[in-house]
């Protein structure tokens, strides 16, 4: 058995969007779609400290599809479009879904997006094709979220896209049943948290926690 | 006598089908201004397939408008379509409700209202379904809800139960209706062919009355599990997801059904209201028929303001961070301007106006009920808007959303309640809307 997992290293992340923009080249996502997202924690916009000076501090949340073992979107599902893989992955069938965007509404995470208008690549993707060809188009009126670059996984390569781009090597991908891959060894060595875990969705993407980058409480001096 | 017009019709009876007798100037208004606005739907309804659902205001909850701006905007992915589908669904429950119960408990007194209640069932279920079909990205896919659909989803267990609804509705309509449409070929000589077909060979002797009285009671007693049914798994749509605040929670069905029967009843009250005030059924539709109906939709108003409350309650006195986000969003955030008149116009005067006549000697206002119960009506579709919209703004994890229903999306659900007027606007024209054994008894 295969248990594909994604480990992401909270102490590392440096909010650079590298990922999001790798898998968007890589799976040919249109305009106002990102399958990964880098929330800014506590910040009011993006890249925003959290706090109130002098105690601030900022770290990132980069957020794609958790591919849950009890995944919601799943279970809702009406025609089956969602389908969760024997490796682990939570699979959309673009030519299935009949749009009807309940996995939107179930997901936790917020995760799956929808093509509300006929999809714009922008470059152009009739002149300048940019994503990997094995990945299918979306049409207009489907939902699509982060499939772990089941291509690549398909043809044996286990380095996602958002892996293979991220520069602080704060992303990890493998088999956790393999118990010599490097995911294994970093939950076995590692503390990690995985999101809204209380809701026994049982995500297979796990986080290590950032290390406290708050600023020591200044001595006051009166 | 000449040839065609109608015949052998006791008084009462040809006040009844005055309507199928007499058409005049204003319906012809009525109907073109309908048509007009049904064009004007379909005009909206085919911009929205050939552009995509980019023509409404609903978004995902993780939306980048465009590339200059990252994904802070987010949106609601159910909007308008979906708070319609409940609203026509609610309609659809009184009036089965009605039919049945006046069956099973043996109330001839409000036998007259019984067909005004089947008709509304059999016009409000279609428009829940034209509802949900605006709301799908993809309706040319919708068959593959028949060919991959899976009972572990809530959406398939409304398409079953309002299907079946719908069927049940549609036999015992025309079970009901068989007998007066044999009585409406004699007396209606020019129609003579159309009724005669329908009628399908009903003979009229006493076995045969006899067998349609045991068919629909036992069809009445099938349906009133049905209609609970329908309405409850419409709420599991929503009371099942774990991951949206202020939807997750067990009252949910309970609440749905019984904001259905509040719905359904004000608007059968309002529509027999209609019929008596324009066909002068002062007779018919006597003040006590009407007072009835208006004590009925006062105990259910009670239960269902009772039940809102005790949601409120829940929600806000130990405060879960993301239920007391979507309640604030309701209370004092940007929603508020919606949810406290809705709270004190929509429900607190009308059921002012419905309590009064218990505590005041003042005899009942069949009028100022009908005003209540218009008021209800409207009440309860922004409630559905304010339990679907705010849950799905208030995301865990993303920034509070964005959701303003454009002019295509609102022409389109506007478009339900004009294609429902002329439906019922037919029926209106081909049979007696009061069942004809009512008025001989």
């Amino acid at each position: 058995m295969t248990k594909l997992t994604m480990i992401i290293d909270l102490s590392r992340c440096i909010g650079c969007w590298t990922c999001a923009v790798g898998c968007k080249a890589e799976n040919d996502e249109p305009i106002g779609i990102w399958w990964n997202r880098i929330l800014t924690n506590g910040g009011e916009e993006m890249d925003t400290p959290s706090g109130t000076y002098p105690d601030v501090s900022m770290s990132y949340m980069p957020i794609n599809c958790q591919h849950c073992d009890n995944a919601p979107c799943v279970k809702v599902c009406p025609v089956g479009a969602l389908v969760k893989r024997e490796d682990g992955i939570v699979f959309l069938d673009w030519d299935r879904c009949i749009g009807c965007r309940y996995c939107l509404i179930a997901c936790p995470y917020g995760i799956p997006s929808f093509n509300w208008s006929p999809p714009i690549q922008f470059p152009d993707n009739s002149q300048f094709k940019i994503g990997n060809p094995l990945v299918p188009v979306r049409p207009v009126g489907v939902a699509e979220k982060c499939t772990f670059c089941f291509q690549r996984v398909d043809a044996g390569n286990l380095t996602p896209a958002c892996i293979e781009v991220c520069p602080a090597g704060a992303r990890f991908f493998g088999d956790l049943d393999d118990p010599t891959s490097e995911v294994s060894r970093i939950i076995q060595t590692t503390p990690t948290i995985r999101l809204r875990e209380e809701l026994g969705t049982e995500p297979s993407v796990y986080y290590v926690p950032p290390r406290n980058t708050a600023r020591p409480q200044e001595v006051q001096s009166d | 006598m000449k040839k065609g017009s109608p015949t052998n019709m006791t008084a009462e009876e040809e006040s009844v089908l005055q309507p199928l007798l007499k058409t005049g100037k204003g319906f012809y208004i009525f109907v073109g201004v309908l048509l007009v606005l049904t064009g004007w739907f379909l005009y909206c309804w085919y911009t929205q397939l050939s552009q995509g659902l980019i023509v409404t205001g609903m978004r995902s909850i993780y939306n980048a408008p465009n590339y200059m701006t990252y994904g802070v905007a987010g949106g609601s992915p159910w909007g308008v379509y979906v708070t319609t589908f409940i609203f026509w669904i609610g309609i659809s429950h009184a009036g089965i409700a009605i039919s049945a119960s006046v069956r099973l408990m043996n109330l001839n007194k409000y036998k007259v209202v019984a067909r005004i209640a089947e008709v509304l069932t059999l016009v409000a279920l279609p428009m829940a379904g034209l509802s949900i079909v605006f709301d799908v990205g993809r309706p040319d896919r919708l068959f593959n809800l028949l060919e991959f659909g899976r009972f572990q989803a809530p959406l398939l267990w409304d398409l079953s139960a309002v299907t079946t609804y719908f069927m049940a509705t549609i036999i015992y309509l025309y079970l009901s209706l068989r007998g007066d449409i044999d009585k409406l070929a004699l007396r209606i000589p020019r129609r003579e062919w159309f009724y005669k077909r329908l009628a399908m060979h009903y003979e009229g002797t006493e076995t045969e009355k006899e067998r349609h009285k045991q068919t629909l009671w036992w069809l009445a007693i099938a349906i009133v599990p049905i209609m609970v049914t329908v309405h409850s798994v419409v709420s599991f749509v929503f009371g099942l997801m774990i991951a949206r605040a202020g939807w997750y929670s067990t009252i949910f069905a309970i609440y749905f059904v019984v904001g259905a029967i509040v719905s359904g009843v004000a608007a059968v009250y309002s529509l027999a209201w209609i019929f008596r005030w324009l066909y002068k059924w002062q007779s018919l539709i006597t003040d006590e028929v009407l007072k009835g109906i208006s004590w009925a939709l006062r105990n259910v108003l009670i239960i269902y303001i009772y039940l809102w409350i005790a949601e409120e309650l829940t929600t806000n006195y130990m405060g879960p961070s993301a239920e007391l986000r979507v309640s604030s969003f309701l209370w004092s955030g940007p929603y508020a301007p919606i949810f406290w008149p809705l709270a004190i116009i929509g429900f607190g005067i009308p059921a002012i106006i419905l309590l009064k006549p218990v505590f005041a000697r003042k005899a009942f206002n069949p009028k100022l009920a009908f005003i209540a119960s218009i008021i209800l009506n409207v009440a309860l579709w922004i409630k559905r808007f304010i339990i679907v919209v705010p849950s799905l703004l208030n995301p865990p994890l993303y920034q509070t959303g964005i959701y303003i229903p454009t002019v295509t999306e609102v022409s389109i659900i506007l478009g339900t309640f004009w294609m429902a007027a002329l439906l019922y606007v037919v029926f209106l024209k081909i049979f007696p809307i009061i069942e004809l054994d009512a008025v001989e008894a």
